[in-house]
Formats: C-alpha cells, structure tokens, sequence
C-alpha cells in the first residue's frame, strides 16, 4: 500500500480572522503525499483552525488548500476525500460502534454487504472487533479513540486528520497510543496531520514538525532538525529543556555571562543569544581543550533515567547519566563544544 | 447517606402529611357507601360503578383526553421545528432576544391573563368565522399555544446539549442536510422531545383556567365539570372522580419516569 | 475548481451562504413563531385595546377609546372614590407573596429530606412530590373541602376554641385561601429546589461548620447561595400563578376573601365587561412585572453577598 501514489496537500498564503483576532495569518506549508505531519504549539497557537480548513470546517479569509494538485478551498467537507478524529472524538452516541464507523460509508449509499466487509476489516486492524455491538458510553477512552480512528479510516481518505486524539488519555497509554499510531500510519503509508501541544508527541510521531506560535508557522523540518537546530528562542524551550545565553561578539567567538565562547561559524549579529542542550554539556575532570566553563554546583535533582545539575555560574542545566553524585558546592568542567551551540535568530 | 436533623427529617414529613391529608380524604369517603355526610358507613364501589354510567361524566373524561391528546401532537411538532429554527441559525443577538422574550411569554404570565386574551381574541374571530365560537376548537388553539413554550423550551436545551461536533463529525462522514437531521439531529434529540411531549400532555390535563375561559356547552372537561359540581353540593360520585383522575395521574408520572428514566 | 466566494460560510460543518441559511432557519422558525404571534402576541395587544375602549348596555364591545376602565380600577366612578378594586389587587399581592415565602420555607426540609434518602427511596419520595404537582388544581382545592368540612376535628377544634361557630365549615375563609395554596404550590418550588440541594457542594457546608459558623449562618452563606438556582426557578413558579389564582379562592375563599384573578372571571363571565376585565388583566400583569424586577434586583444583591 505504501507504493500507492498519495496526495501531496498544500496550504497557500492561509489568514483566519475571527473578529479581531488573526488566528492563522500568511500560513504556507507543503505536506508530502504519505507523510506524518504535525502542527505543534500552545494552545490558541492557530493550529486546530488550520486543520479545521483543511478538513472544511472553516474557511479561511485568504489562501488556498490544495490536494493532489486541486484547489478544494471552497469545496464542503461532505465533498473531500479528508476525514477528521475529533479532540473529544464525537462518536454518535446512540449509535453502536459498527453503525459509527459505517456512517460515512451509509451516508454515502455504499452497499451493505461492502459497509459490512470494510467496517469489520478496520474493526479487526484496530483489534475493537469484539466491540462492534456495543455503544460508545460502554467504551474506555483508548477504545474510544480507536473507534474514532476506524471511522475516519474506513473512507480510506486521502488525508487523516488528527485534532489532539490523545489528550482525553492518561500519560501513561497516551506513551503507547503515540507509538502504535506511529506504525499504523507507516503500515498504511496514508497521510497522517496531527495536531498537539505535547513536543513529545510531535518528536515520536512524526516524520516532520510544524512548530506554530500566535496563527504563525515559525519552523518546519524533522523532528531533528527542530530540535537540534531551533531557529529561536521560543522553539528551543517549546521543545525541551535548554539553555540560553546571551552574547556579544567578540574577537575569534563570542562573550556570553558564563565566559569567552567559540563558535564553530561567525555569529550573524552582533548580539544575540546561544542555545545548548542540558544533555550536550560534558562534565569532565580536567579542563577541556575548548569553551571549557569552571563552574560550581548549586542543586542537583534526580529525574530517574538520569540527573539535572544546575551550575553557576548561568545557571547552566546540565543533564548527565552518570552515576557520579554531585552536591551543591563540588566544582567541575564544563565543555560547551561549539558544534553543539546554536545561534538563535532573536 | 447524609444524616438529616431530626428537625428536618419531622417536618419533611409533616409537609408530606400535609400535602396528602386532603387527598386521602376524598379516596376515603369515595368508597363510604353514606350518600351524605362524613361518617364513614361501609365499604362500597357504587359511586364508581354510577360514574361510568354517567353520560355528561363520560363526556367530560372524553373531552378531556381529546384536548391534551391533539393539542400535544400538535405543540410537540410545531415546538420541535421551532426549537431547530432558534438553536441552529445564526439569527444575531437582538433577534434572539426578541424570539426569546416572545417564547417565555407564557411562563411568566399568570395564566388567567392568557385566558383573557384568548377569549377577546376569540371573540372578535367569531365575526368572521362560527369555527371561533366557545368550544373545542378554541380551547384546543389555546392549549397549543402555551404547549409550544414548554416544548420548545425543553427540546432547546436538548438540542443546545448535543453540540456542534457531533454535527461537524457527521458533516466529515459526507452526511447531507437530510441523512443528518434523519439519522443524527432526530434520535438525539428523541428523548427531548418524548419529555417535551409528556410536559405538554400533563400541562393540558392540569389546566382549567384556559379551558375554563374557551369551553362551550358540548366541550366540558373533567376539571370544569367537578368545578361546576361542586356548586351544587359536595357528593361521593365527585369523590369516586377525583379519586379517579388522581390515579390516572400517579399513573401517567410513574410511567413518564419510567419512560425517560430508562434513556 | 469553484471561485471563491466572499460570502460562503461554515455552520456546523455545512458550507453554504448566509442568505440560504437564513431561508432554511425561515422555515423552521415560521410555523411556531407565526403561531405564537398570532395567538399569543396578537391577543395579547388587542387585549390592551380592548382594556381601552368602552362596554355597551349588552355586554358588546364600542370602539370609542377611554381611560376609564382603569380610573374605575383605582376606585374612581361616579360615586366617588372607593378602595375596593385596589384591596383587593394589594391582596392578591399579599397572598402570592406569603403563599410563595411559606412554601419556600416548607420546601427546604422537604428537599433536604428527599436528597438525604437512599438512592432506591429518592425516587419514590420524588414521585409523592410529583404527583400533586401534575394532579389538577380543581381537584386538589376540592379535596380541602372534605378536611375543612364541620363534621372534620379540625373544624369542630376550631368551633371549641371559639374560632369559628361551632358546626361552620373553616370554609370560605383566607385560612383555607392559604391552606389551598400553599399545598397546590409546595411542589412548583419543592421540584426545581430539590434538582439544587441535590448538587449541592457539602464540601462548602463542611467547611462552614468547621468555621464554627452558626447554623444559621451556614443556611444563608452556604446553602442558599448554592441553592439560588433552584429556588429562584421555584419562586417564578410559584409566584406567577398565584397572583392570577382565581380556582383556590373562588372556591375556598367565597365572596369574603376575592382575589384580582376572580375579579378578571367576573368580568369575563357573568358581568361581561371585557373591557373592564382586560383592564384588570393590564394591572395583574403590571404588577407581577413589578414582583419579578423587584425579586430580580434583591436576587443580584444575594449573588453580590
């Protein structure tokens, strides 16, 4: 199935307004036919109304939607081939779970015995099959979801469209659900757009990220290019945990609070701030051949898999999974190696 | 369970005894064989058995059921459609406001106003058509009337209670105006309307005032023909009928509850 | 594929312009509201016309305007001035507003009582309160008759004392206009009273008890304002028909102790002034108008405590 040619959809130039408020302004993005795409930020960010769009629930101010090449801006919801797992799933209560994951194909005057064929087949791919008979309010919430997943599939849709379909779960299956959808969509190979505001999810899930802030898209790649290489400040801490420090350049790197910094290219401006993850700070005995920071610990906090330490001078969160302790007021090296430190835009 | 004061719990049930002293009363002395006075003589079923060879009884209780049935049918859908028509359009805030105010017109005004306007109303239309004069036709208009209000009002909040993402998530499964409102809007929206149409039908059978206002001389119900009765002395056969019409009553709340209870 | 249109919209998930959904919504408003219109708004302004114009010798309606229905209603004629009509309208005032306070009052025990049964009796108390509630008012007035009858121990208690003469009825009297009320009411305030207390919050009460609250404290800081809800619904209901009552007194009240509503029978019956009677009707509906702004703006000041 994977071979199958799939559709690659396009949002161009996109603007939502509602009243006053521009909830999605100049949007374009490219999502590739087979692809996992996510749409990632804090709530309010415009993320769900752009999927809205997309799926014809809202239309937008300016801009166009394209899929496969045709302009379905203006086309209603009952006419695309995109279907839709709602945040609160929306199953049909007084249905059974056949009868809900049959209703697109019913509403649509597919014969029965074909309903019945398709509607078990996604049943049984899901593994609710047992659950066909009964009603929603008889379901737990991960089964529930996968209902809402088997009615949007059924319609074999040319995009899924996912609004926050983990949120109603609790942390621990919500872990489990990421990793399974994961596969279904790479067994499926269809097109998969998600939206969240749990990097997390966005990191496991995905095959790229939109990271979106106030109806903006801010920056788009694989999840390891967002995270490696954050364009700004508010995608590096969205994503994560990291530390920024201001700079002014100086000469052969940069002056930043915790000391004299080498970059491994020129800085774009004059002042700006560097970023640098907790878990690519080195801690070494001896002083480090380059960008090596003297610093003491202030606090250490134990996370399970591994510590986070807090040394001044920064303070400058390191994550280490040594089995060294640490205590307030050991002092060590830190190396901060100029590969590892990204030059942020603002 | 929560502990209540003693206090409490006595006059809680003093109340009750209160509220059903008079009701005991009268299903007492419908089985008193005494025709007269309040000592009570032997057990007897006479005064019901006389009642249903009754004509003007029989009549009453006929008009009765007549009234609250079409005059539910009608306000039940007349109530849905409107209910639809107010929750799902866009009308803008003023307008809301206007239908609003006009659709609660009947809770906060005392019913004999209502009555009154009625028969004036009424009164005029005569002129131009005899359907008008006091009868069955008047009370069954009026009854509608104020019927509309409480549907409405109770089919709303249900439909408020649905939510607009089951309607987009059927509008994503390709469902036209038609399969939506057929196989989506109606079944949820059932329950609403079945307690809407009980509301109606009890609505009717507990009124007099408007009825009393509209009837003619061949649409007399229960509740005017005991009112009329009274007039003319106390009796058992009026005991043996509001006995009567009391256990219709505790029927018809007991399967109400038993019906929407089970949704 | 289509143009883009400026004027196409999105409700509820349906793509479609705003002048089509307005037709749609047309149709299904029309029905109802051209119903309500006609038999409801339209009455109800021609009553106010008719509240205007004058009765002739037969009982028809002459259309020549006139304030005088409701001069005659302040006790003005060509007698002089009398205060009939307004006793009797400061009455009806006086007695929906103690039926609705005692109700209240009885209603409170009532509910608490109810919601502290067990599930499996809850709602067989709730039906004992709902039947009376759904029982025809001429029924349950009638039934007083019998309770209030002289060969009864209430009257003949009453006769002992020296209250009534020994063998009356306590009939027609403002006891049994209060007796008939109150327990046709209980249950409009008791039902939507009982839907509160039952998701009250006692986590609130608690920690008003805790705080060494007076008991009565806890009732007006921590019950009531939780109860609003209910009881504000319970105390429309209650009010609203018992300042139009007219079966209540009319049978257990008599001429001694008329109310505005047997005042606007009259009219309608045997008197035939409808003139005057919607005038009547004009002044009941001010005043309960009057009732329920008052209730409305001590209600904002509960909320404000």
């Amino acid at each position: 199935m994977a071979e199958q040619q799939e559709k690659n959809l396009i949002l161009r130039s996109i603007t939502k307004r509602f009243g006053d408020v521009e909830a999605v302004q100049d949007v374009t993005l490219e999502v590739r036919g087979g692809e996992f795409f996510t749409l990632l930020g804090p709530s309010g960010c415009g993320k769900t109304t752009l999927l809205r769009m997309i799926a014809g629930l809202e239309i937008p101010d300016n801009g166009q939607v394209l899929l496969g090449g045709d302009d379905i801006t203006n086309l209603p919801a009952t006419k695309r081939q995109v279907n839709t797992v709602f945040q609160s799933y929306a199953l049909f209560p007084h249905l059974t779970i056949f009868e809900n994951v049959a209703f697109g194909l019913r509403s649509r005057k597919v014969a029965n015995d074909e309903v019945g064929k398709r509607v078990y087949r996604r049943l049984e791919m899901l593994g609710i099959q047992e659950m066909a008979q009964r009603k929603p309010h008889q379901l737990s919430g991960g089964q529930k979801q996968r209902v809402a997943l088997a009615r949007a599939l059924v319609n074999e849709p040319d995009v899924l469209l996912l609004d926050e379909p983990m949120s109603a779960l609790d942390a621990k299956l919500r872990g489990q659900v990421q990793v399974e959808l994961k596969r279904l969509q790479r067994k499926l190979g269809k097109t998969f757009i998600l939206v969240t505001h749990d990097q997390a999810e966005a990191l496991v899930c995905s095959d790229r990220v939109a990271v979106m802030r106030r109806g903006k898209v801010i920056q788009y790649g694989t999840p390891e290019e967002v995270y490696d290489i954050p364009v700004n400040r508010f995608v590096a801490e969205f994503l994560g945990a990291a530390n920024l420090l201001t700079y002014q350049v100086a000469e052969g790197g940069v002056q930043t609070p915790v000391g004299f910094l080498k970059l491994d290219r020129d800085a774009p401006k004059p002042e700006g701030t560097l970023a640098i993850r907790p878990e690519w700070i080195r801690i070494s005995e001896e002083e480090p051949p380059v960008n090596g920071v003297r610093a003491t610990v202030r606090e250490t906090i134990y996370r399970g898999t591994n510590f986070d330490v807090w040394f001044d001078p920064g303070p400058i969160r390191v994550r280490t999974s040594s089995y060294k302790h640490f205590h307030p007021g050991d002092q060590a090296w830190l190396k901060l190696a100029p590969e590892e430190l990204v030059v942020l835009d603002d | 369970m929560r502990r209540m004061h003693p206090v409490i719990t006595s006059l809680a049930l003093a109340t009750m005894f209160f509220l059903y002293l008079p009701l005991a009363g009268v299903a007492v002395f419908s089985v008193n064989s005494a025709r007269y006075g309040f000592v009570f003589q032997e057990f007897t079923f006479h005064w019901y058995a006389k009642l249903f060879t009754n004509q003007v009884v029989l009549e009453a209780a006929w008009n009765t059921l007549l009234l609250a049935m079409v005059s539910t049918i009608a306000a039940t859908v007349i109530g849905t459609i409107l209910a639809i028509g107010l929750a799902r359009f866009p009308w803008g805030k003023k307008l809301e406001t206007v239908l609003d105010v006009i659709l609660h017109i009947p809770v906060v005004t005392p019913d004999i106003i209502l009555a009154a306007a009625l028969v004036v109303a009424f009164g005029l239309l005569q002129y131009v058509s005899s359907l008008f004069e006091p009868g069955m036709v008047n009370m069954i208009l009026g009854h509608i009337t104020f019927e509309i209000s409480f549907v409405t009002l109770v089919v709303r909040s249900r439909l408020v209670a649905i939510g607009r993402d089951v309607e987009e998530a059927a509008r994503d499964l390709f469902a036209s105006n038609w399969y939506l409102l057929r196989h989506v809007i109606l079944p949820l929206l059932l329950p609403g309307i079945v307690a809407g149409a009980m509301l109606a039908f009890t609505l009717s059978l507990d009124d007099f005032v408007i009825s009393f206002f509209t009837f003619g001389p061949s649409s007399q119900t229960l509740p005017i023909y005991i009112f009329g009765a009274v007039r003319r002395g106390v009796t058992p056969e009026i005991h043996a009928l509001s006995t009567l019409v009391i256990l219709i009553t505790v029927i018809l709340v007991v399967g109400t509850e038993r019906l929407t209870r089970k949704k | 594929m289509t143009e883009p249109s400026p004027k196409n919209i999105i409700w509820y998930g349906e793509l479609t312009t705003q002048g089509s959904l307005m037709k749609r919504g047309l149709g299904f408003l029309s029905p109802g509201m051209v119903w309500l219109l006609v038999l409801l708004v339209l009455p109800g302004l021609v009553l106010v016309a008719v509240s205007l114009i004058t009765r002739g010798s037969y009982g028809q309606l002459l259309w020549n305007f006139t304030s005088e229905n409701y001069t005659r209603l302040l006790g003005f004629s060509v007698f002089g001035w009398t205060a009939d009509y307004l006793r009797i309208l400061w009455r009806s005032v006086v007695v929906a507003f103690f039926t609705t306070l005692l109700s209240v009052v009885l209603a409170y025990p009532l509910s608490f009582f109810i919601a502290a049964r067990p599930e499996r009796t809850r709602y067989f108390w709730l039906t004992l309160v709902i039947v009376p509630f759904w029982t025809n008012m001429v029924i349950r007035t009638y039934a007083w008759f019998l309770i209030l009858a002289p060969e009864m121990p209430l009257a003949k208690a009453a006769g002992w004392l020296g209250l009534v003469s020994a063998g009356s009825p306590l009939y027609p009297s403002a006891f049994a206009v209060y007796l008939g009320m109150i327990s046709i009411f209980l249950p409009f305030v008791t039902l939507p009273l009982y839907a509160s207390v039952e998701r009250l919050d006692w986590s609130l009460v608690e920690a008003a008890q805790d705080l060494y609250a007076s008991r009565i404290r806890v009732f007006t800081q921590a019950i009531i304002p939780q109860t609003m809800p209910g009881l504000s619904v319970g105390i429309i209901l209650t009010f609203v028909p018992a300042m139009g009552m007219f079966v209540v007194p009319d049978m257990l009240g008599g001429a001694k102790y008329m109310l505005v509503g047997n005042l606007i029978q009259q009219q309608f019956g045997a008197s035939r002034d409808w003139p005057f009677g919607a005038a009547i009707s004009m002044g009941l509906m001010v005043l309960t108008m009057i009732s329920l702004q008052l209730y409305r703006r001590k209600f904002r000041e509960v909320e404000l405590v």
